[in-house]
């Protein structure tokens, strides 16, 4: 029995033809374990996950289903109800492997839910089910008992359509057609109460296409039985099968159904036939067009063009039914509650997901350090100039917009990327930096003569410019081209080919010369002047002016007066000189110059031989131009000569001023170290000797206080023996010669320093030259003596110098300083300070350090009185030992400090300003410190950074602030 | 072949490029370093080890903000105009402490050269004072027989002159120069500017040395009996009286970083002194005999201090350590560290100029002393004072025969802060107004002063146990009510107040009680008085006769 596909069924290209063979009423029994085999295979229909609920329940569901169904079990739960009505949904096609029509090849395990179709859906819907499901209309049901009318006109409209195909997959589905009608009609039942009860949401030119077919079949209603019959006719001329017989007859009764299902008329047959056939399912039904036939299957075997083009038509019109076949396929909706958990759990989900692209954006501004409303969009750029000026001259794209005007403008060739030579300029510029002076000043000079020449050869250009001589213009053409020629003659001769174009570029721009003369007498001034075009014609009279301005030249030059043109052309005469340059540039500036010159001197352009030259007024020209060129000439020669003359004094002040600066040289340095030694007379002995007194300095200029003592008797013991020596006395007779009248203070300090630079002085000795500054100080310090003993020569002044001097009088200043010393020493030996500071530290870190203290009070914790034991008498009251912890010697601040004592107690009024605990966000001391470390106020920072630490947080200006439209980030 | 060419000075370009980048970055990061180096504030934190991420992306922030501080500091150094130099000899032959006055004064600008002066002052006896104000326009000078003077000494302004009659044994300028403190022979008095006496600090008697904090407002004198007094002078409450058991002091100085007191001992010692603690901070023996002067750096690192023993001792008082000592001829009678770290001795009837290496010079050195930059005197005048004056080049030396003032290139700082109240040497008397008030409203307390001057706010790291030491368990808790009585009557009064916030009216426990009672003994006196007054005004007037009034 053919099946009829609904139009909305008609699977899409990629969807094959679902060929699920139909178990008949009697196979079913049989075949039952197949199906439960079939259960097992994983071929899950494609619903809508919240639709199904969870998968492994129905499964499991389904089996405990299909046990009942054989005992006829009619307590089928609603679910099971749904989880029948979902295999038509099936339209996975690469597990069904429909192939094409002729093949025939279907597997067969694919009969989804085909053990479905032995339970009815009445059958199916329970007691308790009803009573669910009370408010709910069941498609199936309702073209019998309530007549749906939309469910049913709907199925008519499927009908409808299909019957021209129906024949024909009739013929393809021959052999299995019985088989199929169980499931064809269960399935059916299931989609229609899907798509009656629950109005699904279809898209809207769906409903309209169903109300339009809704009329259509009423019109065509009547010719029903008429079409069928073209049908099942077009169908034999397809194909003569033996079935055919059968196919009629299954036919026929489909027909019945169809009308059965139909409202009002058809009513009581339809009745009649359920009543008959308990599986309905069995009988082809509207359900059969929810398989997936692929209409391209059936497409060759339409001869007829005109059905070809239905079917396309059908085609095209299914192509859409994707969603509309899921759409027909679903269920039974949930109860409210459940379907508004689900939409709630939907609409949840839904929220999250726009709420989270908020999320970045409040992240960020949460943890912003300052936020300004209106918040501006990060991205959103300033207006240019907003915050400052910009220059005017911005030679780079300051925006988007202009970035993007000026790549278009780059790539269609508009732009010549000058950024490229910005850089370059820059990097020059930059580069100059790094340079040394000196060769930057002379790169600017070069820069500099060479900018001179060029501009002196301009100059020039311009009065050869002037010569009007033709003959002088003739001689000098042929001789130029004399040159170009013999150029081109040794570049052949080298191989070089001159180019064909450069050949016609020069003839072109000879001509153009031609075309341009404009003379007084010539046609094109005479055209002008006749035509009167110079009125209107701006270049005409550009032309005119240019003339007259010529003409009147002339006239000056006639009689001899400086002309003035500020007018410049292509000189012809440079070339020459350029090439040279050319050549020479490797050479130096100068010698070009100088070669210039005598070019100049030479006078190219006084041409005696022309007669032009000849004239008056010409000569008289040529010689004003002459004197002016001699002296310009003249000048040049001076200045070149004056450059170099400068320099070279410049360079002689500079070894002056070299010579006269102290430098490492030893014959300059010498004088100056003579003329400051000749202050003092003697000089010290050999260096053998200044090398063994060293140490005796060193022992003598011993500072360490520590060793203060010590010191202080070796030096009175030397102070003794320097007492009986003869050498002592010797100096004071120098002293009279010294009448320099140096101050007493700065031979006071020398002495000092001598005294202290001593270890250095002896180092450096055998390299004299090197180290002045010991050289000068050396002499004031005699020559040690047998006992290592130096003398310092001093200078008496009587006026500066303390008691000291008065007392010593003769005696040389070394010996008075280590005597004064000894004194001092003498001075403070009683008072014994530093023992007494040692004792002091030590009592103190006693004092600070951990105590134990034992606290016994008597007569409390014990009894007193007679009869007690021994024991007990001794234990006279209790001892209460307390420990307090101080600070131990060893970790003191002043431990290794010897001369220093720091107290270590707590200073309590600081306490006050001090944290008691650490702060919450801080997990260290250091951490919390550092915090503070860097004070806010504008004494001690830039404005800018007390501003910073000062701004608040939020800052909110004035007017309307609209909430964020859109995620910022 | 073009194409090429085209490209190789590109490429060229390109990698010079890269050249500059490179030394610009290296410049930056140079750049970078030298700003942490002086104006970056301790190593930063680790940030790494954080584990909570908020606390780390804070902490990252708060270093990024140190950073940018100092590097902005950096660059704000563009703004400091001025720059400091020093005598430099041009070759090796020259000595700079050859250098004399009147040389300088021929070689640099007349009105630098008006800078060196000389007052000569000889029936008045020694001077044993000289001191310049904060912001080194006014200088005061004291002789030891009475006379008192101060000087607009750049304008040669005598701002005025006492003759006191009694011994003057040192002088202060107080925080602006609108008021002097001098130590007479039996207390301490404040004179205004004009010389009109202003307070008599009784006090402070015998005080042999006078010192001024001005930040804290603290006036500090110590007696010849060795009594160390705080008095504040913008309170003239006495802050604290310390004895420092060590005898008659020898010399005083402030540690201007952290506003503690050097006192110089007879015996060598110096000790270190907060007005909160009864003991020294810190005890140091530096010279063997008697300390003659002190002197600590502007920004507290070193000390110098000459003793009897005429040695001069330079110490690095951030460590307590000895940098090194070396002799002078006579005792150091006087010492005074400019702002640039110059140091001035004077010595006998001599002043030697150190440069700043003395304090850098370690005690390995082989020069163990280097030489004097400058030297001064040799003309019988017995130095007994020497102070740098602030942001000029100029050294104030009083002596027995008058005062003298010298140049001394280098010696001022040459950028002065504007915003540091009392150091704007060209500040206006608005200004000077308006800094007083700023100065005394920002005053620091003397509780304060420690030997770190950044311990505010750090974390208290005492044992649970010492703070219960510390706590003073016998001290009565106080009444809260008896405060609220004291503090204002009416109908929003303090106890009104704490009644009607101190939660469930219908709870009625002790504390109310008492503080119902307070109200009503409070406006039963309203009452009365209110009856008083009506009866004084008599019966025209006695509707004025208000409550609250």
């Amino acid at each position: 029995m053919p099946t009829r596909i609904s139009r909305s069924s008609v699977p899409n290209a990629q969807a094959r033809t679902k060929k699920t063979s139909k178990p008949k009423k009697t196979q079913e029994r049989a075949l039952n374990a197949f199906a439960i085999a079939e259960q097992e295979h994983p071929d899950r229909p494609k619903i809508r996950q919240h639709r199904l609920g969870e998968s492994d329940l129905t499964s499991r569901r389904k089996r405990t289903r299909d046990i009942n169904e054989d005992e006829g079990g009619s307590d089928d739960k609603p679910t099971e109800k749904r989880r029948r009505q979902k295999p038509y949904n099936e339209d996975d096609m690469s597990i069904d492997e429909g192939s094409d029509s002729e093949g025939h090849q279907w597997t067969m395990g694919h009969v989804d839910d085909d053990d479905d179709e032995s339970i009815d859906s009445d059958e199916a819907f329970g007691e308790s089910d009803k009573e669910r499901f009370e408010g709910m209309v069941f498609q199936g049901n309702s073209s019998k008992h309530q007549g749906g009318k939309k469910g049913a006109t709907k199925r008519r409209s499927l009908d409808d359509e299909d019957e021209n195909i129906r024949g024909d997959i009739d013929l393809d589905e021959g052999e299995s057609a019985d088989e199929e009608e169980d499931g064809d009609t269960l399935g059916e039942d299931a989609i229609d109460l899907a798509t009656a009860l629950d109005q699904y949401e279809e898209s809207k030119e769906e409903r309209l296409k169903d109300s339009k077919k809704k009329q259509k079949l009423e019109d065509s209603d009547s010719e029903l039985s008429e079409e069928e019959g073209l049908a099942a006719e077009g169908a034999d001329d397809i194909d003569s099968d033996e079935d055919d017989e059968e196919a009629d007859k299954d036919k026929m009764k489909q027909l019945n159904r169809l009308i059965s299902c139909l409202p009002g008329d058809a009513e009581v047959l339809s009745t009649g036939t359920r009543k008959v056939d308990v599986h309905e399912s069995a009988t082809p039904s509207e359900f059969g067009v929810f398989r997936k036939v692929n209409l391209l299957a059936l497409n060759p075997k339409f001869t007829d063009p005109e059905r070809r083009k239905s079917l396309k038509l059908l085609q095209d019109d299914s192509k859409p039914t994707k969603r509309n076949d899921i759409a027909r396929k679903l269920d039974v909706p949930l109860p409210k509650r459940q379907q508004d958990k689900l939409d709630r759990a939907a609409a949840k989900t839904k929220a999250n997901e726009t709420l989270g692209r908020w999320v970045d954006t409040v992240k960020q501004n949460r943890r912003a350090e300052h936020l300004t409303f209106p918040l501006q969009h990060p991205h959103a750029g300033k207006s240019m100039g907003e915050s400052r000026l910009l220059p005017m001259t911005t030679t780079a794209p300051t925006n988007d917009l202009e970035s993007a005007i000026q790549s278009i403008l780059q790539q269609s060739g508009l732009s010549n990327g000058k950024d490229d030579d910005e850089q370059f300029q820059k990097w020059e510029v930059l580069g100059t930096n790094k340079l040394p002076l000196e060769e930057v000043a002379k790169r600017r000079a070069q820069l500099r003569r060479e900018r001179d020449l060029m501009f002196r050869e301009e100059v020039r250009a311009k009065r050869i410019k002037k010569i009007k001589s033709k003959s002088y213009r003739r001689v000098h053409r042929k001789e130029r081209e004399r040159m170009i020629q013999r150029e081109k003659d040794a570049l052949r001769a080298d191989g070089v080919d001159v180019s064909e174009d450069e050949r016609e570029y020069n003839d072109r721009r000879r001509a153009e010369e031609r075309i341009g003369a404009k003379h007084r007498q010539s046609k094109w001034a005479k055209g002008v002047k006749k035509s009167g075009r110079a009125v209107w014609d701006e270049e005409a009279r550009a032309g005119v002016t240019e003339m007259a301005r010529r003409n009147e030249e002339l006239r000056r030059r006639m009689e001899g007066k400086e002309v003035r043109n500020e007018d410049e052309g292509g000189s012809d005469f440079s070339s020459e000189e350029d090439e040279d340059e050319d050549v020479n540039s490797e050479e130096d500036g100068n010698e070009v110059l100088q070669r210039q010159l005598g070019h100049l001197e030479k006078n190219p352009f006084s041409n005696d031989n022309s007669k032009l030259g000849n004239m008056a007024f010409m000569k008289k020209a040529d010689a004003a131009m002459k004197a002016r060129n001699d002296e310009d000439i003249e000048r040049m020669r001076r200045e070149l000569a004056g450059e170099e003359t400068p320099s070279e004094t410049e360079n002689e002040n500079a070894t002056r001023v070299g010579r006269r600066n102290f430098g490492p040289s030893d014959k300059i340095a010498a004088p100056a170290v003579l003329l400051n030694r000749s202050e003092f007379e003697e000089r010290p002995g050999s260096n053998e000797d200044d090398e063994d007194y060293s140490g005796h300095s060193e022992q003598s200029t011993n500072d360490n206080p520590n060793r203060f003592k010590s010191s202080q008797r070796s030096s009175s013991g030397k102070k003794e023996a320097a007492a009986n020596n003869p050498y002592l006395i010797k100096p004071s007779k120098e002293k009279q010669s010294d009448k320099d009248s140096q101050s007493v203070l700065w031979k006071a300090h020398d002495t000092i320093e001598a005294l202290q630079e001593k270890p250095k002085a002896s180092k450096t000795k055998s390299k004299p030259k090197t180290s002045l500054d010991n050289e000068i100080l050396e002499p004031i310090i005699s020559a040690p003596d047998s006992d290592g003993w130096q003398t310092v020569t001093y200078d008496h002044d009587d006026e500066g110098e303390g008691e000291d001097n008065v007392k010593n009088g003769g005696i040389d200043l070394g010996d008075v300083i280590l005597r004064n010393q000894a004194l001092t020493a003498k001075a403070f030996a009683d008072d014994d300070v530093e023992p007494e500071f040692v004792a002091e530290k030590k009592a103190t870190m006693e004092d600070e350090s951990s105590k134990t203290i034992t606290n016994t009070l008597p007569g409390w914790g014990a009894w007193t009185g007679e009869g007690l034991s021994t024991i007990a008498r001794k234990r006279k009251g209790r001892h209460t030992v307390k420990t307090i912890n101080g600070i131990d010697p060893s970790k003191r601040k002043d431990a290794k400090l010897d001369r220093v004592i720091i107290n270590e107690k707590r200073v309590k009024r600081n306490t006050k300003f001090l944290a008691t605990s650490l702060p919450f966000p801080f997990e260290t001391k250091g951490q919390y410190e550092r915090s503070l470390r860097l004070p806010k106020g504008r004494e001690w920072a830039t404005k800018q950074t007390f501003q910073d630490a000062t701004k608040p947080r939020v800052i909110i200006k004035q007017g309307i602030i609209q909430p964020m439209s859109k995620p910022m980030v | 072949m073009a194409s090429n060419t085209a490209n190789k000075p590109q490429k060229d370009r390109r990698k010079s490029n890269n050249a500059i980048s490179d030394t610009e970055a290296q410049a930056l990061v140079q750049h970078a370093q030298s700003a942490k180096k002086t104006y970056g504030r301790g190593a930063p934190v680790r940030t790494k080890s954080v584990k909570d991420r908020k606390l780390r992306a804070n902490l990252k922030s708060l270093e990024a903000k140190y950073k940018n501080a100092t590097l902005q500091a950096k660059n704000a150094e563009i703004l400091l105009d001025n720059t400091a130099g020093l005598l430099e000899p041009e070759n090796a032959l020259e000595k700079t402490y050859k250098v004399r006055q009147d040389e300088i004064r021929r070689d640099v600008g007349i009105e630098t050269a008006k800078k060196g002066f000389e007052l000569r002052l000889n029936e008045l006896g020694p001077y044993d004072v000289c001191e310049y104000t904060r912001n080194g326009r006014d200088l005061l000078i004291g002789g030891r027989k009475g006379h008192v003077a101060v000087i607009d000494w750049r304008d040669g302004k005598l701002g005025c002159e006492l003759q006191l009659g009694e011994t003057v044994r040192d002088a202060k300028w107080l925080h602006n120069n609108q008021s002097f403190a001098v130590a007479q022979k039996k207390c301490v008095y404040i004179y205004a500017r004009d010389g009109v006496e202003i307070h008599q600090l009784k006090k402070h008697p015998e005080a042999t040395h006078l010192e001024f904090l001005p930040y804290h407002f603290l006036l500090a004198s110590v007696s010849t009996a060795g009594m160390l007094r705080y008095t504040d002078t913008s309170t003239g409450q006495m802050i604290a009286e310390q004895p420092t058991r060590l005898g008659p002091p020898t010399a005083l100085c402030q540690n201007p970083h952290n506003a503690v007191l050097h006192i110089g001992h007879q015996r060598g010692i110096v000790t270190l002194w907060s007005p909160n603690t009864s003991t020294p901070l810190v005890k140091v023996l530096t010279n063997q005999g008697p300390i003659r002067a002190l002197s600590v750096d502007r920004a507290g690192r070193y000390m110098v201090s000459t003793g009897q023993d005429r040695r001069m001792a330079i110490w690095d008082i951030r460590m307590f350590k000895e940098l090194h000592q070396h002799h002078l001829r006579q005792p150091g009678s006087t010492i005074s560290i400019s702002d640039r770290n110059l140091t001035a001795v004077g010595w006998g009837t001599q002043v030697s100029i150190f440069n700043s290496d003395i304090f850098t010079c370690s005690p390995d050195d082989v020069v163990k002393v280097p030489p004097p930059y400058m030297a001064w005197g040799g003309e019988g005048q017995t130095i007994s004072r020497v102070r740098f004056c602030p942001f000029e080049d100029a050294l104030g030396i009083s002596h027995n025969q008058g005062f003298s003032s010298i140049i001394v290139p280098g010696s001022g700082e040459p950028n002065p802060d504007a915003l540091e109240p009392g150091t704007n040497p060209f500040e206006t008397s608005k200004q000077r107004r308006e800094t007083e008030i700023h100065a005394i409203l920002e005053k620091l307390q003397p509780d304060m002063i420690s030997l770190d001057p950044n311990f505010i706010g750090n974390l208290d790291v005492a044992s649970e146990e010492q703070r219960k030491r510390e706590k003073d368990l016998d001290a009565k808790p106080e009444d809260k009510i008896a405060n609220l009585k004291k503090k204002g009557r009416g109908r929003n009064s303090a106890l009104r107040r704490h009644l009607r916030k101190s939660g469930q009216k219908n709870v009625i426990d002790e504390e109310k009680v008492r503080v119902r009672e307070a109200m009503r003994s409070m406006d039963k006196r309203e009452i009365e008085r209110v009856s008083k007054l009506k009866k004084d005004y008599g019966p025209a007037l006695e509707r004025f006769a208000r409550k609250g009034l």
